[in-house]
């Protein structure tokens, strides 16, 4: 009587986890053995049966996930410095609200762990400092588009745009009216790149928004182009400020609004 | 962003597999969720610990230590409850909520598949975790059991020992379920 022996192959034979010997002994052993031959029946009943109790996947967890992730990318890329306890003020998401205290507690404390890691990963990453401004370009002009929030002054007038930097910024920004060469004024914001506060000009053509980012800087850096994440991106220099502009527009389009600024 | 539709790509098909191995480590809709959400934020920002072909192993094992440290909390706030109580007794409010309000055409076939929905639900969640996670993994995912041992962190002996009596324990567990009800009916 070998059926204790092949007892415990029968989970492995149908599971398709055993060697070709113990296979054939095993099947061998199925055909006499009216127990063992139940035991197999028994198994795959189980498997069948319990397919029942899957769950469904609740249809809005996909978008959830991919905006989670999506709000990574943008945070993590835009650290200033790896650990660093900056006061600015962030929003709690929706969904962030939505968990419960203790989990909320949970992943507060995760996500500063994770931060500070990845942080301390991005940071070490980042080649060199046009790389880094690059990144926080990038990142700064997808979570304006993410959060319709690019203006926090709507103006389409120069006038009313120029002066509003004034009080923010420790350097005044050419405000240029191109309207005539279909870049529409919309307004600007102030944005954090490369550990400076930077003005920002949004303007738009069409129906794509297009990020200027100035800030002054002494060294006159040659024309430059990049393609990051399907977003096209030329900097220039002139009379002492670096002029960064970010698009989906083609990169022709913003070398023409290079040069009329 | 490379990295992101990288990870979205390899990482996405595999959600509804995690949602119903967090569904089934914690029993709660709410909190798989946020298990899976969690688990992906993990997964994303470790995808460079990532090896080999299969996405799954790796996966799933950020999945199933996410739930665990979530059932952790839970039980860490509940204070009180332990963690197999907090598991076990759901089958009363369960088996009343199957049953047939129709007596139309034929009741008792509904009775039947309707029953052993639940019954199934009733069992599945009677095992204790280390069974009830491996028996998930192979049956529905089909994952190897060496896979499996990857997911688990056990060797493989003990993937097969547990996947043995996990199915013992689930074919026990059901004919427990039919009979106690069956007396219930009497």
């Amino acid at each position: 009587m070998h059926c204790d022996r092949y007892r415990h192959n029968v989970g492995p034979l149908m599971d398709g986890e055993i060697s070709a010997d113990e296979r054939s002994a095993t099947i061998a052993h199925l055909n006499v053995c009216a127990r063992c031959a139940a035991e197999y029946q028994r198994l795959q009943d189980l498997r069948r049966r319990l397919l029942v109790a899957r769950v469904p996947v609740p249809r809005s967890l996909v978008h959830r996930v991919r905006a989670r992730i999506a709000r990574e990318v943008v945070e993590v890329e835009r650290r200033p410095q790896p650990g660093a306890t900056a006061g600015a003020h962030v929003q709690a998401p929706a969904w962030f609200v939505r968990t419960r205290p203790w989990l909320r507690q949970a992943a507060t404390i995760l996500f500063a762990c994770g931060l500070s890691v990845a942080g301390a990963l991005s940071w070490s990453r980042i080649a060199s400092e046009r790389d880094m401004i690059k990144h926080d370009i990038v990142t700064a002009h997808v979570r304006s588009l993410l959060q319709g929030n690019s203006v926090q002054v709507a103006s389409l007038d120069t006038h009313t745009v120029k002066p509003w930097f004034a009080g923010r910024l420790d350097f005044t920004p050419v405000v240029k009216d191109l309207s005539a060469a279909d870049f529409h004024l919309t307004g600007g914001r102030i944005d954090y790149v490369a550990g400076r506060r930077v003005a920002v000009l949004i303007y738009t053509r069409r129906l794509h928004q297009i990020s200027v980012f100035i800030w002054p800087d002494a060294r006159e850096e040659a024309p430059g182009i990049a393609a990051p994440n399907g977003f096209n991106l030329v900097s220039w220099s002139h009379a002492g400020m670096s002029f960064w502009a970010i698009s989906d527009l083609t990169e022709f389009e913003l070398k023409e609004l290079a040069r009329l600024m | 962003m490379d990295g992101q539709q990288n990870f979205e790509r390899l990482a996405l098909p595999h959600m509804e597999a995690a949602y119903n191995l967090a569904y089934w480590l914690l029993r709660n809709e709410l909190d798989a969720e946020d298990a899976v959400q969690e688990a992906y934020l993990r997964a994303y920002r470790s995808l460079d610990s990532l090896k080999g072909t299969d996405i799954r192993p790796w996966l799933f094992a950020i999945v199933r230590n996410t739930s665990y440290q979530f059932l952790g909390l839970r039980k860490r706030r509940a204070n009180v409850v332990s963690i197999e109580e907090a598991f076990a007794p759901r089958e009363n409010s369960e088996l009343e909520a199957q049953e047939p309000a129709s007596d139309q055409q034929s009741a008792e076939d509904i009775l039947v598949n309707q029953s052993d929905h639940a019954l199934v639900h009733i069992a599945l969640g009677k095992l204790p975790h280390v069974f009830r996670e491996v028996i998930i993994l192979r049956e529905w995912e089909e994952l190897s059991y060496h896979a499996i041992a990857e997911v688990v962190g056990v060797p493989i002996g003990t993937v097969m020992s547990r996947l043995a009596r996990a199915r013992d324990l689930l074919g026990k567990h059901l004919t427990e379920i039919v009979s106690a009800e069956g007396a219930n009916a009497l």
